[in-house]
């Protein structure tokens, strides 16, 4: 067998040591965001945030679920700058795992204006950009935070349909 | 169970109807080679990796088995096109990856060091995808391993049921499996991304180490066939 280096135990050696604060900080984390959608109330987010240090780590550098969830409170918390001050991306989210799916779905139709994908699958992308459950925020975000071949393209095609 | 060789099968474990559909969506766009049939067979909630490929496996006859993830997207029209001309081009050709080491590393994290492959990223140039088709003459690198994010193969290997539970190392061990067989494993050179990974950027790693040790173990890299090259 071939010896591990200093690099690779250090690694794992600290993944072991955080692991299970790390999984108790995700629980709280959910948590709190099932509270701030069930109570409407963006006064939670400062809590979902405290729980993100995890020594030298942050949960959004060792959970998928935990990034999404840090850009969905900054879309939030940009939502309730807008006139009206409405958390639209809570709107028609029940759950953290509502609040996820609906941060992944977004992606997905932006991806598909990414790849000109055909006029069916963009039609989707017209009908739910179209509803009030986006915000120009969301989209904004998101083309910042996720991987676009063309994100300034597919900024501006998403505004259209808005 | 004699093979079709006209078939192709994706084969897809998934937790995630949201990812699923919108993985068929693109699948649904891909050229179908002349003469041939697709299947899919969808694993719903696998006990571990190896348990849903092996019983998908087990239940297709077709040559052409695709393994993939959820979170892959196959962006290049041709895809199927393209890989059954590799594997007839060569029948020691076992199994084609979209990203791979052509030399795995001694630490066994596949991505400590450099892989091959070509990567849906930001900015990149424009092209038309339409109008882009791979050739054999583009070129074909043969790899020691190759990632589990999509895994097409032309035979069919048990997966390690026995000692991969989890869902990490299955693609390292089903590379070593091949390899110990004789058969080569191959990254196409792909001048534009053939796919979209969609994995929130993130690789979990809290059980990785327990698997890493576990093939470190059962693959010793003295003891596997002096690469493929």
């Amino acid at each position: 067998m071939h010896k591990q280096n200093d690099e690779t135990s250090s690694l794992f050696n600290t993944l072991a040591a955080i692991r299970t604060r790390s999984f108790q900080q995700k629980e709280q984390a959910i948590h709190l965001a099932e509270q701030m959608i069930q109570h409407q109330d963006l006064s939670y987010i400062p809590q979902i945030f405290a729980c993100f240090p995890i020594d030298v780590y942050y949960l959004h550098e060792l959970d998928a679920d935990m990034r999404r969830l840090s850009i969905i409170c900054e879309i939030v918390a940009a939502e309730a700058m807008l006139p009206g001050a409405e958390p639209i991306f809570l709107k028609n989210v029940f759950s953290f795992r509502d609040l996820i799916h609906k941060y992944i779905y977004i992606t997905f139709l932006l991806r598909r204006i990414d790849l000109h994908m055909p006029k069916q699958a963009l039609e989707e992308v017209a009908a739910a950009l179209g509803g009030d459950q986006i915000s120009i925020c969301a989209l904004r975000k998101i083309t910042e935070c996720e991987i676009f071949a063309n994100p300034g393209y597919v900024y501006e095609q998403a505004l259209k349909y808005l | 169970m004699p093979l079709d060789d006209k078939k192709i099968c994706f084969i897809i474990c998934y937790n995630q109807e949201l990812y699923l559909k919108e993985c068929l969506l693109y699948l649904q766009q891909l050229h179908v080679p002349d003469g041939f049939s697709t299947d899919l067979l969808t694993i719903v909630d696998a006990p571990s990796m190896t348990e849903g490929y092996q019983a998908a496996m087990e239940e297709s006859d077709a040559r052409y088995k695709i393994y993939m993830h959820q979170d892959v997207f196959i962006i290049y029209p041709y895809f199927l096109d393209s890989l059954v001309q590799i594997f007839q081009s060569t029948p020691r050709i076992g199994m084609i990856g979209m990203v791979g080491s052509s030399v795995f590393p001694s630490d066994y994290m596949m991505w400590s060091d450099k892989r091959i492959g070509n990567i849906y990223h930001r900015d990149m140039p424009p092209y038309d995808r339409q109008a882009y088709r791979y050739d054999l003459s583009h070129g074909l690198s043969t790899v020691d391993c190759i990632d589990g994010l999509l895994m097409a193969t032309a035979y069919d290997l048990p997966w390690r049921t026995d000692f991969l539970d989890g869902w990490d190392f299955y693609d390292v061990s089903q590379s070593f499996e091949f390899r110990m067989q004789g058969y080569k494993i191959v990254v196409p050179e792909q001048h534009h991304p053939w796919y979209v990974h969609d994995d929130g950027m993130l690789l979990s790693l809290w059980d990785y180490d327990k698997y890493r040790r576990i093939c470190m173990e059962r693959y010793p890299l003295s003891l596997l066939p002096p690469g493929t090259h």
